[in-house]
């Protein structure tokens, strides 16, 4: 199996996963892949962390207690215009969250399980 | 033979000479002396007498001459009465005498006959009508003669007050009856009617005589035709006929009357007579009428209601079924009616509407029912029936009447509802389980590969600790498998009696030091010999979950407490176990989906050991109880902990109704 090149300049990257072991290997391997990773568990962490850091990426799981990935979509592009927003999700059914997202410009969508060649060409464009 | 005097009057006064003596009563005169003849003739006049009375200038009178039948007639004998002319006079009736005498002074004035009736005093004693006439002529001497004739009309009069009396009569019964007669002479043209027709056609008897115009007239113009042409009819085929028709009066009041009629006809077929009854029928025609209309509109509703109708009698024969129930049952009127409901529908009897008519027979109103109704045409209907008792005027139950709406469509609509929920429901469970599954193979593929990776880019994690990811995300898969046929297909519970209190220890055996470890204070008050119906590993499961739910609760705060208490509620015959926590507490919103599948909230305090919550748990939780005939309640408020209480029915309550079932 072969990736991408490692990023040559770092970029801060926002993960937000109620999957602990999802959360742990993606911190892992984008760490790896030159990503600076701020990795939260819950929504109401990934508030805060919006709140207070300042990132290039978010990666955020849709379906979470507390807030939901579509409403930190909202909430980053708000306090970051420029940012790249990926949502994953095990949702079969995407229509509705494409609709809740269309009007927050180019957001991408990647269901689960997905390819890491996939995500990672999803974050860096 | 008797000797016959001269005399210069006429015939009668030639009599006045003759020796009574020698009347013979028996046989006529033999010879040719026309005086012999005319003496046997004045005493054989039948019923009656001739008499010759002489009238004087000054007054007096006196018989000069009275036939034998002065005996017959009066009881005296002529002798008698020629010596005193008082003894007639005085046996007539004192009511007539006035009369008689005033009608003699009118005769004697005008010098004409006079004739009157007046009753007369008989041989018996008794006074009997008789017939009197006289004429009076002139003496050259100033005295009046009058030839007179007393006939005994008793018998005429007497037949003419019987036949006034059976008029009179016949005409009150024909006014009571409201029944008039007319007769045509068609020989002769002449008609006549009873009173009671001139009543009917309200026309003035003195006015106007009776006549076929008016008649005609009276007829409601509509009807006139059918009249003529039932009467003409009935001349021709020589039959009686027999018709109702109307009569329009003057005013616009319409009559009905009935006329019969029949005729008379001579040997060659000619009519006769026709003799008709008028009946005035207007009050019956009225009434039936009213009757008729009553009953007509009785029927129309009957067939036009939407609903089915039906009317048993006491016997709980079919009496009415309406078009609608023809249409719901699909079984013609003439099919069922005069049969009992138990013949034509078996089914009824187990779906108990037979029962209920039963009911109703005893004068109570059963509830509503509905069931479904096997149609002829092999279709299944549904339909409700409303049944009541049909009381009479004196309260007592006469019948049954049944109200029965289809409820096919309703009953459709219900059930693909329940489907359409049903399905929604398999959809959600159905999204949650791919939703579940996707997280886990997302999990196992990141870390297949990150295995399949240069070991210089997958970070400071070994292979086997990613393996342990891969075989942890395995058995949770599954845990999700068996909690899903769990709700799914419940398999029925090992029921057996368990003292409540073992069944919390075995739990809190195993969690007390993990508990006590996280600063979770566990307190247990359950008497030591409540028992339940369970099955002990079940329920054990459903414990230890709402334990672990109840840490989770408590985590954010570092300590809290765990209660387990357990009480018996003898009215509701229920054992309650409640399970309360002094954790984080969850809003109504959190209440309302706390038992749906895969709806967590673990995901905020996910636990020590990567953990989750796969939002299962309750769910599978209320359906283990479900099976034990008992159901979970839940009380809390955010910040307030939570309680979540299992209700157990009465192992009593559960063996007897098993008991009543014939079960063991």
């Amino acid at each position: 199996m072969t990736m991408p090149d490692v990023n040559p300049v770092p970029r801060s990257l926002l993960l937000a996963d109620d999957e602990p072991a999802i959360c742990r290997s993606l911190e892992s391997f984008l760490g790896g892949r030159g990503f600076r990773v701020s990795a939260v568990t819950d929504g109401s962490s990934a508030l805060r962390a919006l709140a207070t850091g300042s990132f290039d990426i978010v990666l955020l799981d849709v379906n979470m207690p507390g807030t939901d990935g579509v409403t930190l979509a909202r909430e980053a592009r708000r306090h970051y215009a420029e940012c790249r927003i990926v949502l994953i999700t095990g949702l079969l059914d995407t229509e509705r969250l494409r609709a809740d997202i269309a009007p927050l410009g180019a957001v991408t969508v990647l269901s689960k399980p997905f390819h890491l060649k996939d995500l990672v060409a999803a974050l860096e464009g | 033979m008797s000797r016959v005097g001269e005399t210069r009057e006429r015939g009668m006064a030639v009599l006045m000479t003759v020796d009574r003596a020698e009347v013979d009563r028996g046989n006529p005169p033999a010879g040719n002396d026309p005086a012999s003849h005319l003496r046997f003739l004045g005493d054989h006049i039948p019923g009656g007498m001739i008499y010759q009375l002489l009238m004087e200038p000054g007054g007096g009178r006196r018989f000069l001459y009275v036939s034998a039948g002065v005996s017959r007639l009066h009881g005296h004998a002529a002798e008698d009465v020629l010596g005193d002319v008082r003894l007639l006079y005085e046996d007539i009736h004192p009511g007539d005498r006035e009369r008689l005498a005033a009608a003699e002074v009118e005769a004697a004035r005008t010098m004409t006959p006079f004739a009157c009736e007046a009753r007369v005093r008989g041989a018996d004693g008794c006074y009997r009508w008789s017939y009197l006439t006289s004429e009076p002529m002139a003496r050259p001497d100033g005295a009046i003669l009058w030839n007179g004739l007393e006939l005994d009309i008793t018998e005429r009069k007497r037949a003419e007050g019987a036949l006034r009396e059976s008029e009179r009569q016949l005409n009150e019964a024909q006014r009571l009856a409201g029944l008039g007669s007319w007769e045509l002479d068609l020989a002769h043209d002449r008609l006549t009617w009873s009173d009671e027709i001139y009543r009917f056609f309200e026309i003035d008897r003195e006015r106007f005589g009776a006549s076929y115009e008016a008649f005609l007239d009276a007829i409601h113009p509509e009807d006139r035709a059918a009249v003529n042409e039932a009467y003409r009819t009935s001349l021709e085929r020589m039959i009686p006929y027999a018709m109702t028709h109307r009569l329009l009066m003057k005013d616009g009041r319409i009559k009905f009357v009935e006329e019969r009629c029949e005729t008379t006809f001579d040997a060659s077929g000619r009519p006769l007579v026709s003799r008709g009854t008028v009946q005035d029928i207007t009050e019956r025609k009225t009434a039936s009428d009213a009757l008729a209309e009553a009953l007509a509109f009785r029927n129309q509703v009957i067939q036009s209601a939407r609903d089915g109708i039906i009317v048993y009698d006491r016997d709980l024969r079919y009496r009415v079924w309406n078009p609608a129930m023809e249409r719901i049952s699909e079984v013609c009127a003439h099919e069922v009616l005069g049969r009992r409901p138990e013949e034509v529908f078996p089914f009824l009897g187990p779906v108990g509407v037979l029962q209920r008519l039963h009911c109703c027979l005893a004068g109570e109103t059963p509830d509503l029912i509905e069931f479904p109704v096997p149609l002829p045409s092999g279709r299944f209907s549904w339909a409700t029936d409303a049944s009541s008792p049909l009381w009479d005027h004196e309260g007592r139950v006469i019948g049954v009447i049944g109200i029965v709406r289809e409820t096919t469509a309703q009953h459709e609509a219900e059930e693909a509802l329940v489907r359409s929920e049903r399905l929604a429901a398999v959809g959600k469970l159905a999204s949650g389980v791919a939703h579940e599954f996707n997280n886990i193979l997302a999990i196992v593929r990141i870390e297949t590969q990150l295995l399949a990776m240069d070991p210089a880019l997958e970070g400071k994690t070994t292979a086997e600790e990613r393996l342990a990811t891969i075989e942890e995300q395995t058995e949770r898969g599954s845990r999700v498998a068996s909690g899903i046929m769990a709700i799914a297909r419940p398999t029925p519970p090992q029921l057996a009696r368990e003292r409540v209190a073992d069944l919390v220890d075995r739990v809190l055996a195993v969690q007390r030091t993990a508990l006590a470890g996280e600063n979770i204070e566990v307190r247990v008050e359950v008497p030591g010999d409540l028992e339940v119906l369970a099955d002990g590993g079940r329920i054990q499961q459903v414990l230890l979950n709402l334990v672990l739910n109840a840490r989770d609760a408590m985590r954010p705060q570092g300590r809290g407490v765990v209660s387990m208490a357990a009480v018996r509620d003898e009215n509701a015959r229920e054992v309650r176990l409640r399970i309360a926590d002094s954790g984080v507490g969850m809003s109504r919103d959190i209440l309302d989906r706390l038992f749906t599948p895969f709806f967590s909230t673990k995901g905020a305090f996910g636990g020590p050991f990567g953990s989750r919550g796969n939002g299962l748990g309750l769910a599978v939780s209320y359906t283990i109880l479900q099976e034990h005939g008992g159901r979970i309640a839940v009380e809390s408020e955010p910040g307030h902990g939570a309680a979540f209480t299992l209700i157990f029915p009465c192992p009593e309550r559960v063996l007897g109704d098993a008991t009543m079932r014939g079960e063991s």
